[in-house]
C-alpha cells in the first residue's frame, strides 16, 4: 500500500471489524438455509431459496496521467487510488426467494447486500486542487459510504405473478417491483427500445465485475403483461408505478471521470456551486409491444414498440442556475415524455442468432454544453425545469452470437458482437445548449476530441470466449475477452449506448471453473485497459490544451480485476 | 438376396455378424416392428412372447408415480462379465464396453436372462405397417423422412440413415414431464451436479389426436422441449426450448433461452454437430442429446448387419436408482445395471471426406425391439477409441412406449462421464399425462410463463 493512503482517515479498527463482523453474520445466516427447496407437502407448491456470494478485487495498474487532471472536476477519481493500490475489495451476497403455486401464480423476492471494508472514508484532491474538492472538507457522503463501503443491503425484486388462460390466449401478468428489457441486445440497451424500461446499475457492474443482469438490471414498480393471443401474435404491455434512477458511478471513486456526479458530492464546484436534488421523472411510463411470429417464418419474431417514458438515466448531469441573490446551484434533470417507436426482429443468420433494432425517439435528450447557467447566459431561455437540449433520434442496434465446435485450439468457443448506430435526426429544443455543431460555438472543428456531438456515431463491441473442458479433473478453463471500439462519431443522444470514436476499451481474462458436487467456484482475472483520441488543440495564441476524448479519460486507469463466486 | 454373401460382407467389416434382414417386416418370422419372433438358436435369446401386458402391474407399482416397479426383480444374474473373461465375450461386447472393463476392475456386466418386454400398441402397429407398406420414405439424401408417422419408420431398414431413423423415432410415448439431475463424475472420481431440469417435452409423431397429414401439415414436429432449471443454484430460473422437424433440411432444429433478470428470450446460435455440452464435461457433444439426435449429413451411414450383444436392457433398478446409487469413479455402480444379450442393428458411419466431427468413426448397435436401447462407440480421427455411449432402457408396460432416463456419456481422453437425467432421488418421469396448447406452450411466451427469475 502507497504511502498515500497512509494520510487518510479510517473509521477506527473497532467498527470495521463490527461491521465485518455483522456481514460475515449475514452472509453464515444465509449459509445454512442455502439453496433449499422446501418439501411443503403439497406438489404444487414450490418454495426456492438461493444464495449467490461473490468477492471482487482489482489493482490500479495504470500510472496517473497528470494532463487528464486538469481541473477541479476531475481530479478526485483519478487521485483516490495510485498505481498499485487496491481499488476493490468488496463481499457482494444476493439471494433469491421464488415461491410459486402450480407454477401458474406466484411471488418472488431478491435482496442484494455488500460490504468494501478497503473504501477508504476520505476523497482525495489533486494538490493543486486541494482547495476545491467535490466533497467538502474531503469527506465522502454517506451515500458514498453505503453503497461503496457498507456494509449494507437493499431488496431487489418484490413483485407477484400468475398466468391466466382464457379464450384459448395465455397471459402472464407480474406486479410490483422487477426489471424487464426485451429487445435484441447483448451488452447495452441504450440503442434498443427496452431504452430506460428499467434503471440500470451501472456502478454495480464496476464494483462487482461478475454480477449477473438480475443484479444490474434495476427492479422498478410496475405492472408488466405479455398476452399470447394465439400462435402468431402477442401483446406485451408495461405501466410503472415509480420513478428509479440509474445508477452511476460516483464521482471521486476509481470508476467515474466526472467528481461532479451524482448523488454522492456536494459540489459541482466547490463553493460556488452547490449540488441540489435532481429533477428526476415520474411514474407512468407506458410501453406497448406487439411480436409476431408467423409459423411460416420459423421462430423468426417481429416486434413492435410503442413507448412514453421518462429517462432513468440522468439525462443532464450537471444544470446549473443562477438565484436572485446571485448564488448558483446545480442539479441533475431527467428528461420527461421521451416518446420511442420501435422494431425488433430476431432470426438466425447462417447459424447466428442475430438480432436488429431500429427506433425513432421522440424528444430524446442530447448532449449539453458545459459552462452556462440558466438565467444569466445571454440569449438563454430561463427554464425553470432546467432541461438541456432534445431532439428525434433514431437508433439501431444488430447484435449476433455464434458457437465454434472444437478445434486445434480449443474445445470450444462463443462469439457474440454488437453494432450500434444513432442519427440525430433534428434538435427539437434548446437547440442553443446543444453540445455539437449549431449550439456550443467551440464544435467548429475535431469534434470527437472536444466532446462535441456529431449527427451520426457508431461503435461496436465483441466478446469472444474459448473454453477449454477438463483441463484438470472438474476444472473448465476459459479466455474471456471483451473489446468495445468506437468505429465513427459522437452520440448526440445521452446515454445512446456508441462510444465515440477511436475509443476503445480491450478486457483479456482468464476464468477457472471449478466444480464440486452442487457447487461451482469460479475465478476470473481480467486486466481491463481504456483508450481514445487525445491531443492538443490550438484554442487561443499560445494556448493549446489536451484534449482526451471518450474513454481517453480512462486511459491512465488500467486495472486488473480478481472475482470469485459461488451460488448455494 | 444371397445370404452368404451378405454375411460375407459383413465379415469383412468385422462385426461378425449372425443375423440377417430379411426381405419385408412381419411376415411371420418377423414382428411387425421389424424384430425376429424366434429367438436364437442356443435359447440365449428369447422367442418374443407378447411381451409385457398393458396392465403388467409389478409388487410397488403405482401408475403415474414418475417409476416403474421391476416386473422382473426375480431374476437372477447368469453369469458376469469382468476384465478377466471379457475374452469369452468379446464380439458381443461394444468397444466401449471392453474399454470400461480393461479400465476399471471395479467394473462389470451381471448379465441376466434375456426379456423381451416390447408390446406396442394397436395404434403402433397399426401405423408400424402402414409404414411399412409404402408411405414412410426417407427424402433429402436420408438426411429426413416423409410419410412416415405413428409407428417404426422402416421395420426393416435398408440404409445406414433408414436405422437411425428407427432410433430417433423410438416410441417414447407423446409427451412426458421429466424431473431429473444431470451428473457428472470426474476422471478424479468426484461427482458432480450440473442441472436439475423440470422437463416437458412433445413427440406430435406418436401423438395419436393427429393423422400423418395432420402431423406433416404442422411441420413434422418430432421433438419440442421445454426446459427449466431447478437446480444448482446459479442456474435456477435459466431455461431453454427446442423445437426438431423431421425434416431438418428444410426446417432446421431452432433453440430458445431465457435470461434472467432482463426477463427476455432470444434465439440461440446453432449449436450443432460436436459442439460440446457446457454441462457435460466434454463427455457428451450436440448431436449426442438422448444418444444421437444431430443431423446425418456429416457421416456416410452404411447397414452392417446384425449381431448379439450385451446391451443395458429391462433397467427398472437403474431408473429408480438415486445418484449416489450410480455414480462412481470411471463408469455406473455396476449393481445398479442390468445387461441382457439382445439382437442389435449395426449401423457403421464414417466421417465423409472433407467433414469435420471430432469422432471421425462412430458405431451403433440398435436393439431389434426397442431400438433407441443403444450402445454407440466413437473413434477419433487417429483411430483411437474416444468415447462411448449406453442408453439404457426400461419398457413402461402401463403406456405400451419406452422410458428412456439419462443415457450414460464417456469420455475416454479425461475419464470422466456423465449421465444426462438421473430421476431417482427427485420426481422422475411422468408420460402422458396431460395435454397442453402445444404452439402456445413450445414457443418462447411459453417459456418465459415457465420461469419468474
Amino acid at each position: 500500500m502507497s504511502k498515500e493512503r497512509g494520510t487518510r482517515r479510517r473509521a477506527p479498527r473497532s467498527e470495521h471489524a463490527f461491521k465485518a463482523a455483522c456481514f460475515g453474520a449475514a452472509v453464515a445466516m444465509a449459509a445454512p438455509a442455502a439453496a433449499f427447496k422446501i418439501d411443503t407437502g403439497s406438489p404444487d407448491l414450490e418454495l426456492t431459496f438461493d444464495t449467490t456470494v461473490r468477492y471482487n478485487a482489482a489493482m490500479r495498474t495504470g500510472e496517473r496521467d497528470l494532463r487528464l487532471v486538469n481541473s477541479p472536476a476531475v481530479d478526485e477519481g483519478n487521485w483516490l487510488f495510485g498505481k498499485h493500490d487496491t481499488a476493490l475489495s468488496r463481499f457482494d451476497i444476493y439471494s433469491e426467494f421464488d415461491l410459486s403455486y402450480k407454477r401458474n401464480m406466484g411471488l418472488r423476492l431478491s435482496a442484494s447486500g455488500w460490504y468494501d471494508n478497503n473504501f477508504p472514508d476520505r476523497s482525495r484532491s489533486d494538490p493543486r486542487f486541494a482547495t476545491a474538492p467535490n466533497y467538502a472538507r474531503n469527506e465522502f457522503t454517506s451515500y458514498i459510504d453505503r453503497y461503496y463501503k457498507g456494509p449494507s443491503a437493499e431488496f431487489m425484486d418484490a413483485f407477484a405473478w400468475t398466468n391466466l388462460d382464457f379464450g384459448g390466449t395465455s397471459l402472464n401478468l407480474k406486479a410490483g417491483r422487477f426489471a424487464w428489457l426485451p429487445g435484441e441486445f447483448l451488452f447495452g440497451n441504450g440503442g434498443s427500445a427496452s431504452y430506460s424500461m428499467a434503471p440500470n446499475d451501472g456502478r454495480k457492474s464496476d464494483l462487482s465485475p461478475g454480477a449477473s443482469a438480475k443484479e444490474t438490471a434495476l427492479p422498478i414498480g410496475q405492472v408488466g403483461a405479455t398476452w399470447q393471443l394465439n400462435n402468431a401474435w402477442s401483446l406485451m404491455g408495461q405501466y410503472t408505478g415509480e420513478f428509479r434512477s440509474s445508477r452511476i458511478s460516483e464521482g471521486g471513486t476509481f470508476w467515474q471521470v466526472n467528481d461532479t456526479a451524482l448523488e454522492g458530492p456536494q459540489y459541482i464546484s466547490n463553493p460556488a456551486v452547490p449540488r441540489a436534488p435532481s429533477f428526476k421523472g415520474d411514474k407512468g411510463d407506458v410501453a406497448l409491444g406487439l411480436k409476431w411470429s408467423p409459423e411460416k417464418l420459423e421462430g423468426d419474431a417481429f416486434g413492435l414498440w410503442l413507448r412514453r417514458f421518462d429517462d432513468k438515466n440522468p439525462s443532464w448531469l450537471s444544470q446549473i442556475a443562477v438565484n436572485p441573490n446571485g448564488s448558483r446551484i446545480g442539479r441533475a434533470v431527467y428528461a420527461k415524455d421521451i416518446e420511442l417507436i420501435g422494431l425488433t426482429y430476431n432470426t438466425l443468420l447462417a447459424g447466428w442468432g442475430t438480432g436488429v433494432e431500429l427506433n425513432y425517439r421522440r424528444k430524446m435528450p442530447l448532449n449539453v454544453r458545459s459552462g452556462f447557467a440558466f438565467g444569466t447566459f445571454p440569449g438563454l431561455v430561463n427554464d425553470p425545469g432546467m432541461e438541456g437540449p432534445r431532439g428525434n433520434t433514431v437508433h439501431f442496434l444488430m447484435s449476433a452470437v455464434s458457437t465454434i465446435n472444437k478445434n486445434a485450439l480449443f474445445d470450444s468457443g462463443s462469439i457474440a458482437l454488437q453494432f450500434d448506430a444513432m442519427h440525430l435526426d433534428k434538435i427539437t429544443s434548446g437547440a442553443s445548449l446543444y453540445n455539437g455543431q449549431g449550439g456550443n460555438p467551440a464544435c467548429t472543428d475535431n469534434l470527437v476530441l472536444r466532446g462535441c456531438s456529431t449527427r451520426d456515431a457508431a461503435s461496436i463491441a465483441l466478446s469472444f470466449t474459448p473454453t477449454w473442458q477438463q483441463v484438470f479433473p472438474s476444472i473448465d478453463i476459459s479466455a474471456p475477452l471483451f473489446v468495445t471500439y468506437g468505429l465513427s462519431g459522437n452520440a448526440a443522444a445521452v446515454n445512446a449506448g456508441v462510444t465515440p470514436k477511436g475509443s476503445w476499451l480491450v478486457r483479456p481474462g482468464i476464468r477457472v471453473e471449478y466444480l464440486a458436487g452442487k457447487y461451482k467456484h469460479q475465478f476470473d482475472l481480467a486486466y481491463t485497459a481504456r483508450g481514445g483520441k487525445t491531443g492538443n488543440i490550438v484554442t487561443g495564441p499560445g494556448a493549446a490544451p489536451f484534449f482526451a476524448s471518450g474513454l481517453a479519460n480512462f486511459r491512465d486507469r488500467n486495472y486488473l480485476s480478481f472475482t470469485y463466486q459461488t451460488a448455494f | 438376396m444371397n445370404i452368404r454373401r451378405i454375411a460375407t460382407a459383413a465379415l469383412c467389416l468385422g462385426i461378425g455378424a449372425s443375423f440377417v434382414p430379411a426381405a419385408s417386416a412381419d411376415d411371420g418370422e418377423r414382428l411387425p416392428w421389424g424384430a425376429l419372433k424366434a429367438g436364437s438358436k442356443d435359447g440365449s435369446i428369447a422367442a418374443w412372447d407378447g411381451g409385457l401386458p398393458a396392465n403388467t402391474s409389478p409388487p410397488g407399482f403405482k401408475k403415474d408415480s414418475g417409476f416403474w416397479a421391476d416386473p422382473y426383480a426375480a431374476d437372477k444374474p447368469l453369469y458376469t462379465v469382468t476384465a478377466a473373461n471379457m475374452a469369452q465375450y468379446a464380439d458381443k461386447l461394444s468397444e466401449a464396453t471392453k474399454e470400461l472393463l480393461k479400465r476399471y476392475p471395479t467394473f462389470r456386466l451381471d448379465v441376466y436372462p434375456t426379456r423381451r418386454p416390447a408390446n406396442y400398441s394397436a395404434w403402433f402397429v397399426e401405423n408400424t405397417r402402414k409404414n411399412a407398406a409404402g408411405r414412410c420414405k426417407a427424402i433429402e439424401n436420408g438426411e429426413a423422412v416423409t410419410g412416415c408417422f405413428g409407428g417404426t419408420p422402416f421395420p426393416v431398414p435398408k440404409t445406414g440413415e433408414e436405422a437411425m431413423w428407427n432410433m430417433m423415432l423410438v416410441n417414447k410415448g407423446s409427451s412426458s414431464w421429466t424431473y431429473g439431475q444431470a451428473w457428472y463424475v470426474d476422471g478424479g472420481g468426484n461427482k458432480v451436479m450440473t442441472g436439475e431440469v423440470n422437463n416437458r417435452n412433445q413427440n406430435d409423431y406418436f401423438n395419436q389426436k393427429l393423422t400423418a397429414e395432420e402431423f406433416y401439415a404442422k411441420g413434422g414436429q418430432y421433438f419440442m422441449n421445454n426446459n427449466i432449471y431447478t437446480a444448482p443454484a446459479r442456474i435456477t430460473g435459466e431455461g431453454n426450448l427446442q423445437r426438431k422437424f423431421i425434416n431438418p433440411v428444410q426446417q432446421p432444429d431452432k433453440t430458445w433461452a431465457y435470461t434472467p433478470g432482463q426477463r427476455r428470450v432470444r434465439l440461440s446460435p446453432d449449436a450443432s454437430y460436436d459442439f460440446p455440452v457446457a454441462t457435460a464435461a466434454g463427455a457428451m457433444l450436440y448431436d449426442e442429446i438422448y444418444a444421437f439426435s444431430g443431423r446425418l449429413d456429416r457421416f456416410d451411414w452404411k447397414l452392417a448387419g446384425t449381431k448379439e450383444m450385451l446391451i443395458p436392457y429391462n433397467n427398472y433398478k437403474y431408473l429408480a436408482g438415486k445418484p449416489d446409487d450410480i455414480l462412481m469413479k470411471g463408469h455406473p455402480n455396476p449393481d445398479a445395471m442390468r445387461w441382457e444379450l439382445h439382437r442389435v442393428t449395426v449401423v457403421d458411419a464414417t466421417l465423409k471426406p472433407g467433414a469435420r466431427h471430432v469422432a471421425a468413426k462412430r458405431r451403433f448397435y440398435m436393439d431389434e425391439d426397442i431400438p433407441g436401447a443403444v450402445v454407440i462407440d466413437a473413434w477419433d480421427a487417429t483411430g483411437k477409441l474416444s468415447r462411448g455411449i449406453l442408453n439404457p432402457t426400461v419398457w413402461a408396460y402401463d403406456k405400451q412406449a419406452v422410458v428412456q432416463g439419462g443415457t450414460f456419456y464417456f469420455d475416454f481422453g479425461t475419464g470422466a462421464w456423465y449421465n444426462s437425467s438421473i430421476l431417482g432421488g427427485y420426481k422422475g418421469l411422468f408420460m402422458d399425462i396431460d395435454t397442453v396448447d402445444a404452439d402456445a406452450f413450445y414457443s418462447p411466451e411459453g417459456l418465459a410463463r415457465r420461469t419468474q427469475r
